[in-house]
């Protein structure tokens, strides 16, 4: 049986795959983050998902919880006596989310003999790592620079011309006032900016811009790549960070061919990764190279699916029915 | 050396007047000359100056203002490398049996239609019509939809005979409890007038005159062309009405559509999957390029076709009789 972990809702990439898992007869079962918090029981030895575990060969991990229920903490939820603070709000927050890491751990352990496509304990990938581990498999990379120091900033700016700045881990969303998302894309840093910041700042991530001829998003399973070219510069709007989209006047993303070279070298990165599955984002430069940004163990694959008709919901069911197959 | 290649989404028709470029990304047409068509399918490979210095000066005057109007449209670029950018392949295929289906009921029929709807959806139809065409009692209806929550049926339309009995209220209850209904026509009425700014509005439509059976059917119109990915490519292979439908008659009858003649069983004594024969399929992959004069029309791959009203009602293979395009002389007559 296939085990297939995802979260509640706004996620159709599951369900497509489900479709397709559906017309081919298989067997396997969902369950997402969401039903862990509402029935888990465990002595340590035996828990209710033995019968499960039993049945199970292969688990695809997709999503988990989601960023609307991630336990919403308010001041009601603070224990009797203890002061109706910020402070403690944020405290009862890192405790519950701490407390949540365990259960989920735990629940992901209970499979730890059985195949995984994306195990979510080796897909918390540093960036930086990641980068270095690109570099040595003959990738080339934007140059980087991680600073507290303004001063070390403008030295690297005066380096290499054009810089932007982007976030060292996840993307975080936040709401304004009428629940509209604000999020942490890549932005350029110009002159205007570097002087408008202090001398020393938190920890931060900076890399030369490249100037594009177009974007790579490139999805791979099972050592096939499944390459896009996303033409973000036609657009003012996208031209730092595609996901500014512009909904009026969608980038065009075709599909693309990848150098037998980058294919190589992303392999091994892959490799040395330990992911049979991710999203790979390149930049192809207006001076003919391929850059590097990143890898998504957990990407959104029906972005690169549909505009290239890569069928990709129907791989990964195909896939996954081999795998529960090879494993029985 | 540069090269003018069309984003791959955006594909040629050769028609046999004119041509279309299908947007199928951002859903637009636009027609382009035989001529460009040629430069475009036949010198892909050939670097865009040397095509202009082989044409004489009017020749290169055209295809120029055709590729400025298609760079600034954003539907071709211009490329150093155009072998990176392969074709977008336009092989089709969808996870069920059964993609959608029509089912008819009027006030004779006795067969069991949520039971039709389970079959229909076990076979992986998510997308149903359903038209009542002698009214249906909401009460009733709302039964049937609630047992529907523990099916993937996603998409519904239904089409229902007006009752004097009902008013505003009751219509807008449904939508709101039940937002699988895609959409509700309510004929034989004049419009209710629901000004309410709600979202559930969008979702209901009112219609003076009466639908009796399927007469409306095949009508070819510029307005029903489907321009998206899914369609276009279904098309290249199969009939873009028929496959993967199922039609259940007002008498539990199992059909293609509800115009063809020919019944394969009827749901009373046989299950839907058993129905699904060769036979039930005989129309599914008469596509549009062996279908006469459509296959010289630049629309072919966005045209809804019909198989049931023919121009020639002996061949199978002749033109829909409800369509009046002439691409021998691009004109809608």
């Amino acid at each position: 049986m296939i085990l297939i972990l995802s979260q509640e809702n706004y996620d159709p990439s599951t369900s497509d795959v489900q479709n397709w898992l559906d017309y081919y007869g298989a067997k396997y079962k969902r369950i997402n983050g969401a039903d862990i918090f509402k029935d888990f029981t465990t002595d340590l030895g035996n828990s209710n998902f033995d019968q499960l575990i039993e049945e199970v060969n292969v688990v695809w991990f997709r999503r988990w919880l989601e960023f609307e229920s991630r336990f919403k903490i308010t001041y009601e939820d603070l224990p009797e006596g203890v002061l109706a603070s910020e402070n403690n709000l944020l405290r009862l927050s890192e405790y519950v989310k701490n407390e949540t890491r365990v259960v989920n751990n735990f629940f992901f352990d209970l499979f730890k003999e059985k195949v995984w496509l994306s195990d979510p304990r080796k897909i918390r990938l540093s960036k930086l790592r990641v980068l270095q581990l690109a570099k040595t498999n003959g990738l080339l990379t934007p140059y980087s620079l991680v600073t507290t120091s303004k001063l070390e900033l403008i030295r690297f700016k005066n380096q290499h011309g054009r810089v932007i700045s982007k976030n060292l881990n996840e993307v975080q969303v936040f709401t304004d006032l009428k629940s509209k998302y604000h999020s942490s894309k890549t932005i350029e840093v110009d002159n205007d900016f570097i002087e408008n910041i202090s001398e020393n700042f938190f920890p931060s991530f900076f890399q030369s811009l490249i100037e594009k001829e177009y974007e790579l998003r490139v999805f791979f399973l099972d050592d096939e790549f499944y390459p896009m070219a996303i033409f973000s510069q036609l657009d003012k709007k996208t031209k730092i960070d595609f996901r500014n989209y512009n909904n009026d006047n969608p980038n065009r993303c075709v599909p693309y061919e990848l150098d037998e070279k980058i294919k190589f070298s992303l392999k091994k990165l892959m490799a040395d990764l330990n992911l049979k599955t991710g999203s790979i984002d390149l930049i192809k430069s207006i001076d003919g190279k391929y850059y590097f940004l990143e890898v998504n163990p957990v990407g959104q694959f029906g972005m690169t699916s549909f505009p290239c008709n890569y069928k990709l919901e129907k791989k990964i069911a195909e896939y996954l029915i081999q795998l529960d197959k090879t494993n029985e | 050396m540069k090269y003018f290649l069309l984003f791959q989404s955006c594909i040629p028709v050769k028609g046999a007047k004119r041509c279309t470029i299908c947007d199928l990304a951002k859903k637009d047409i636009y027609f382009i000359s035989l001529g460009l068509y040629e430069f475009l399918t036949e010198f892909e490979n050939v670097p865009y100056h040397e095509i202009l210095d082989f044409q004489d000066e009017e020749v290169r005057d055209k295809i120029k203002s055709e590729v400025d109007f298609l760079v600034e449209k954003e539907v071709g670029f211009f490329t150093s490398n155009p072998k990176k950018f392969p074709r977008l392949k336009l092989d089709w295929a969808y996870p069920a049996v059964i993609s959608n289906a029509i089912i008819e009921h009027n006030n004779s029929s006795d067969y069991n239609i949520l039971d039709v709807i389970q079959q229909l959806n076990q076979q992986g139809c998510k997308f149903i019509e359903i038209r009542f065409y002698d009214g249906y009692s909401l009460e009733s209806l709302e039964a049937i939809l609630k047992q529907l929550d523990s099916t993937d049926v996603n998409s519904l339309i239904i089409y229902l005979k007006y009752s004097a009995k009902w008013n505003r209220k009751n219509l807008l209850r449904l939508l709101i409890l039940f937002p699988r209904i895609a959409h509700l026509h309510v004929f034989g009425t004049q419009d209710l007038k629901l000004n309410e700014n709600e979202e559930a509005i969008q979702r209901i439509s009112f219609h003076k005159g009466l639908i009796h059976d399927n007469s409306c059917c095949g009508t070819i119109k510029e307005n029903y062309f489907s321009i998206n990915f899914q369609s276009f490519s279904e098309a290249q292979e199969y009939n873009s009405c028929l496959n993967g439908k199922m039609t259940i008659s007002a008498t539990g009858n199992i059909k293609n559509c509800p115009s063809l003649p020919e019944t394969y069983g009827n749901v009373k004594k046989v299950a839907i999957k058993n129905s699904i024969s060769d036979n039930f399929r005989k129309y599914w992959k008469i596509n549009k390029d062996q279908i006469d004069i459509c296959r010289d029309c630049e629309f072919r791959y966005l045209c809804p076709d019909c198989r049931a009203f023919l121009k020639d009602a002996e061949n199978p293979f002749s033109k829909p009789k409800k369509c009046n395009y002439n691409p021998y002389t691009a004109v809608w007559e």
